[in-house]
């Protein structure tokens, strides 16, 4: 019995708490931006929580927000640089919390994204769920370091705002860094990554997302913007929310539709001469947003009318960034990962060129199925009242 | 019957040998008045209380000498008065009463006006029904002593009961006398297979001993078990009935209690009517239910009272509240000394900063405010009543945000400690809310050294103790493991009245058709 309460005695002193580590001693980290280093190959910047900032917000909040806490430190890859990191700072680092990684648009051009990973996914700490995007035009350190003064820190805002922004504007895509490494490693799929930059018009909170970055074996080649980038959200049917403004009768942008949701679906087949062919079947829900002509929408003629204006709309902007796309030989939607898993044994022989030779010359079809469910509250148009009166 | 890990037996000192403390069980040898009554005195040390009223039986010419003797106190003394005394004096008996060798049965059959009369001939006799408060009466020329019931005196009355309270049923709480507490359940079950049965235990205490059943409801297995338990309890005193409790008790190195106490007579009779055992102790409001499972702690009578869709919410919110109080501390010292990467990105930004100002770690601010909640909670139950107002006052300091002020502990723990304190106390049976409080120490140790991983080890061992539990047989975890099917049971929720028959089938079936029991099986 003395033995076993000894034994028991040791196994909580010698070998517990190894790993336990106080709140106090740890630096969280929010967001760990990427850039091109000067001396060195990788430039790491690492925000970190200030409890200091976040209690002297707490406490009544001070006017202006204080600029975030970051720490950079270069190496030759991403793990070497966030050890050296570790001589700058009092705290051990802690990327559990880690909700945004920022990759600098130079890097991405130059170097790639391919490399960045592998020691963020074997880290058991990092979360593979945080949000990836692009600084565009800048570096990543210069976006973490920027004030904002709705939410706390930068990582915060982003995670926030690509979220948000997907849902709501329909442009930019809420790409998680496992979906990135999922298109990196995948044969039939390129990698898509929002763009994050700063907008100069704004002077207290400068970030906002702008753009779709596509990638081609690991580096990037070209941004998706506006219509293009809603074009590559809309053959994903990863558009919730957006507003199309069309044409009535020649006067321009008179009918917004606003979409309440999409979603696609994929399917491959082959012609005669063994080139695939695929199927984008895009079905989306909208409601009439705005009518600022004098029409009566309850007319089933009319709103029917409106329903093919819009399924055409979608169907232009999809088949207009495929075109795209396909002129640019990236397959960013998927389309080999379909074929693979429709025709694996095919798939071997295309696989090695697919990008290069058998993407930008398969046929796609698109197939727009849009209903339109909902005319808002009112029925005639304001329009059309002040004629009628 | 399986699992009887220990029996209860005589263990610690006893007193039982001394002839010192118990009367021997010899008869009452000689005939004269006198030479009895020196005895008494000798024997109860001439204590003041023990009044001896030396009278003569009326009659006419020899008057015959005559005693009554009476603790002070424990009789009622209007009894003893109008009944006792006034007719033994008041008594014209003739010469040939007189002469009779019978007088005594004379006296019972002829001339008091009380129900409970017993002739007694033994010594041991006398003094046990002495003690109960009985009156005595002796007459000179006769071996034979009357026993005359005249029990009384003062005891606390009926009142609310202090613990176990209820916000609707009865407002009646147990009290100390056990014929009081015998009553109050056979006014709530008024069917003659309620039965009791008496015992007394405590060598030196004599303490009675109530052992309450529905004949044909409980299983006549454990009836058995806990009276052959109970027979071979051999301890001193018995002044409460947690000395019962421990030595019934299938096992006793556990910190779950394996006996239900209470105080509410509702509460016994309901489980009297599910085939449970009552065990009343003179001396004290609290009854012993047995056996008692696990999940039991958690229904208290007052469910069945309410509706229910309301009571299966509260049960469900009794259990969460128990874990809580048991895990509550452990869970945030696992979770921001191991596993900061669980706590939500926006809690672990605030707690930093809360922390940044605290100088001790988590566990060690845990254990202080742990060890000063059970501080205040001893205060609160010992202090005097007059200076109540006084802890509440500082222990709002000491837990509170003056403590946060003064940097000793951060908001959180403050928080996390209440939570655990208030849902401790809210549990309603306080036997099972105490081995919560003391577990909890436990897993806080353990989660300060592994982690989540500590802490599910001890609560995996603990469940594997809990599984290992019988009471009076029946496994302390069931009706989940061992898994059973308990039809018609509301051990898992309160089903509602329509739904239920009036014998659950938890402690093994009854043996044959009982009442309410439907399908026999």
């Amino acid at each position: 019995m003395a033995r076993l309460c000894l034994s028991i005695v040791m196994i909580a002193l010698l070998t517990g708490c190894w790993d336990s580590r106080e709140l106090t001693d740890i630096g969280f980290v929010v967001a760990m931006a990427i850039d091109k280093g000067e001396k060195k190959n990788i430039r790491v910047t690492v925000q970190i929580v200030n409890p200091i900032n976040v209690s002297s917000s707490q406490g009544g909040g001070s006017p202006m927000p204080l600029p975030p806490t970051t720490y950079s430190a270069e190496g030759n890859n991403v793990f070497d640089a966030t050890r050296v990191l570790s001589q700058k700072l009092s705290r051990q680092l802690h990327y559990g919390h880690a909700i945004v990684l920022l990759v600098g648009e130079d890097l991405a051009t130059t170097q790639g994204i391919k490399k960045l990973f592998d020691g963020i996914e074997r880290d058991s700490e990092f979360r593979p769920s945080a949000t990836m995007v692009i600084a565009r035009g800048t570096t990543g350190e210069e976006i973490i370091k920027q004030r904002t003064s709705l939410d706390n820190s930068p990582a915060i805002k982003i995670k926030k705002m690509v979220a948000e922004t997907e849902k709501a504007f329909g442009e930019n895509i809420d790409e998680k860094i496992y979906q990135v490494i999922q298109a990196i490693v995948s044969s039939g799929k390129e990698p898509t990554i929002t763009g994050i930059q700063l907008d100069s018009t704004n002077k207290e909170d400068k970030l906002m997302a702008n753009g779709i970055a596509t990638f081609k074996d690991g580096k990037l080649m070209r941004w998706l913007d506006g219509n293009e980038s809603r074009g590559f959200l809309w053959v994903l049917g990863r558009v919730n929310s957006t507003l199309l403004t069309m044409d009535w009768n020649g006067q321009p942008h008179t009918i917004g539709i606003e979409n309440i949701r999409t979603k696609s679906s994929f399917h491959s087949s082959f012609d005669k001469s063994g080139k695939p062919i695929i199927e984008v079947k895009i079905g989306a829900d909208a409601n009439i947003g705005e009518v600022d002509v004098p029409i009566d929408v309850t007319n089933p003629r009319l709103f029917l009318q409106i329903e093919r204006l819009y399924m055409q709309a979608v169907h232009d902007e999809a088949v207009a960034t495929i075109k795209l796309m396909q002129q640019q030989k990236s397959d960013i939607f998927g389309f080999g990962e379909v074929v693979h898993r429709d025709h694996p044994k095919q798939w071997r022989t295309l696989k090695r060129d697919w990008n290069d030779v058998t993407f930008p010359t398969i046929e796609v079809k698109v197939k727009v199925e849009a209903y339109l469910r909902n005319t808002g509250l009112r029925n005639r148009t304001i329009m059309e009242s002040i004629d009628n009166s | 019957m399986k699992g009887m890990a220990k029996d209860g037996n005589a263990s610690g000192k006893s007193a039982g040998s001394n002839p010192q403390w118990t009367v021997p069980s010899i008869p009452i040898d000689s005939t004269e008045l006198r030479v009895n009554l020196e005895q008494i005195r000798q024997k109860t040390g001439n204590s003041g209380d023990i009044i001896i009223r030396e009278f003569t039986i009326g009659g006419s010419e020899e008057e015959l000498q005559a005693a009554i003797i009476y603790v002070d106190g424990i009789v009622n003394n209007t009894t003893i008065n109008q009944f006792v005394m006034e007719v033994l004096l008041n008594v014209m008996l003739s010469n040939e009463q007189r002469t009779l060798n019978d007088l005594v049965q004379v006296i019972t059959d002829k001339i008091v006006p009380i129900g409970g009369l017993k002739t007694l001939v033994q010594w041991d006799e006398l003094y046990d029904a002495l003690l109960w408060g009985q009156t005595i009466l002796l007459i000179d020329g006769s071996k034979e002593a009357l026993a005359i019931a005249t029990s009384g005196g003062e005891v606390r009355a009926i009142d609310e009961p202090g613990t176990d309270t209820s916000i609707r049923g009865s407002r009646e709480g147990f009290v100390e006398s056990l014929t009081t507490n015998i009553s109050m359940v056979r006014r709530r079950i008024r069917n003659p297979n309620l039965w009791l049965e008496s015992m007394t235990l405590g060598q030196v205490t004599h303490t009675r001993i109530g052992i309450m059943y529905i004949n044909g409801i409980a299983d006549d297995s454990i009836v058995e078990e806990a009276k052959r338990r109970l027979r071979k309890i051999k301890l001193d005193s018995i002044l409460e009935s947690g000395y019962i409790e421990k030595m019934i008790e299938d096992q006793s190195f556990t910190p779950f209690p394996t006996v239900l106490p209470t105080e509410r007579p509702d509460t016994v009779a309901a489980n009297l009517l599910e085939g449970k055992i009552a065990i009343m102790v003179d001396g004290t409001p609290f009854m012993l239910i047995i056996p008692a499972v696990f999940n039991q702690f958690f229904q208290i009578t007052e469910d069945s009272y309410h509706r229910y869709d309301i009571s299966v919410a509260l049960r469900l919110l009794r259990i969460v509240m128990f874990i809580i109080s048991m895990i509550g501390p452990s869970f945030y010292i696992a979770a921001t000394t191991f596993h900061q990467e669980m706590i939500p990105t926006q809690l672990v930004i605030s707690l930093v900063s809360q922390l940044e100002a605290t100088p001790f770690t988590a566990f060690v601010e845990a254990l202080l405010m742990e060890v000063i909640f059970e501080i205040l909670r001893e205060a609160g139950v010992r202090m005097p009543k007059a200076i109540g107002s006084a802890v509440s006052i500082v222990g709002a300091l000491v837990i509170g945000q003056a403590a946060v002020q003064a940097g000793l502990v951060s908001t959180a723990m403050v928080i996390v400690v209440s939570l655990t304190a208030i849902s401790s106390l809210a549990t309603p049976v306080f036997s099972i809310a105490v081995s919560a409080r003391l577990l909890r120490f436990l897993l806080m140790i353990s989660a300060a050294t592994f982690g989540f991983f500590g802490m599910i080890l001890t609560l995996i061992m603990i469940i594997a103790h809990m599984c290992s539990l019988r009471s009076f047989g029946v496994p302390y975890m069931a009706p989940y493991s061992p898994m059973m099917h308990v039809k018609n049971s509301q051990i898992h929720a309160p089903l509602p009245i329509w739904m239920r028959h009036l014998v659950p089938k938890l402690m093994k079936k009854p043996t044959t058709e009982q009442v309410g029991d439907q399908d026999g099986t």
